[in-house]
């Protein structure tokens, strides 16, 4: 007997589904599932997109101190040796 | 100078070496740290934090995990560490953004645009984004936080990622997903769509 998926079940797995990593017979039932589920199609598309937005959109500025600087600051910071 | 030795120089109390070889990692360094604080100036000051760390360890590293990992893990929890303490009044988790069902396991909201993410570049400055991102990122969940930063945001490869945090590789992907979900969500509201 064949399994409707629910949007719940489909949400659990799109990790999954998108790392192409799912069982076959797992993956058609989500695939059937995105052909007659438009909320899910959405929530799929904008899920692949996210991991590339945050990424983009927090990645380094050009930095006000660079990273020697940083050491430096940091080593300062330390007591002397004795 | 290889990595190896500025190791052992650094090791021995060279300060030049140190940074030399703290400067072989710097791309991912920096960002790590502000993507966990959620803001410039806290990320400069945990990897500040991490830095006096890790050279004063650096007596303690025997070369069984790569150095740009032992660093990494330092940095992860000066970051994780200087999040708490600057967290100066209790702001909302990133967990209302989960997705919500009804009874029968379907979208409860279908009357709203779910494709926030996919549309919001260009829609909003990217200066805006940013900060929204990173206040976003320092909502998550720490647990949260750490797996979708080093995983998502960093690009680590799963099996150093999940070493850093300590934790199995069906964890962090368990973790990730959920931070995905949230952030998915969030950036929902982000793009003028209220969910």
């Amino acid at each position: 007997m064949i399994r409707t998926l629910t949007c719940r079940q489909v949400i659990a797995v799109l990790m999954d589904y998108v790392d192409g990593t799912l069982a076959a017979s797992t993956r058609r039932g989500v695939e059937d599932h995105l052909k007659a589920c438009a909320p899910c199609r959405d929530f799929e598309r904008a899920y692949r997109a996210t991991p590339g937005v945050v990424r983009r959109s927090t990645g380094a500025r050009r930095a006000a101190t660079s990273l020697r600087q940083l050491c430096a600051r940091s080593l300062k910071r330390l007591p002397p040796r004795s | 100078m290889s990595e190896r030795a500025l190791i052992r120089r650094a090791q021995a109390g060279d300060a030049a070496a140190f940074t030399d070889l703290v400067c072989l990692h710097q791309r991912g360094l920096l960002p790590l740290a502000v993507r966990l604080t959620g803001n410039d100036a806290d990320g400069e000051e945990a990897l500040q934090d991490a830095l006096i760390i890790a050279f004063r360890r650096l007596s303690t590293f025997r070369g069984e995990a790569r150095f740009s990992a032992w660093l990494y893990r330092i940095t992860v929890r000066a970051a994780l560490a200087r999040r708490q303490r600057a967290r100066r009044r209790a702001m909302p988790s990133l967990e209302e953004f989960l997705p919500q069902f009804n009874a029968a396991g379907r979208h409860k909201r279908i009357d709203v645009d779910l494709t926030g993410a996919a549309t919001i570049e260009g829609r909003v400055s990217r200066r805006e984004l940013r900060a929204r991102l990173l206040a976003a990122l320092a909502r998550l969940p720490e647990r949260y936080r750490a797996a979708v930063v080093l995983s998502d945001l960093q690009e680590l490869p799963s099996r150093e990622a999940a070493a850093i945090l300590g934790i199995d590789a069906a964890a962090l992907r368990q973790r990730v997903h959920r931070a995905r979900l949230m952030l998915r969500g969030y950036l929902d509201t982000v793009a003028g769509r209220p969910r």
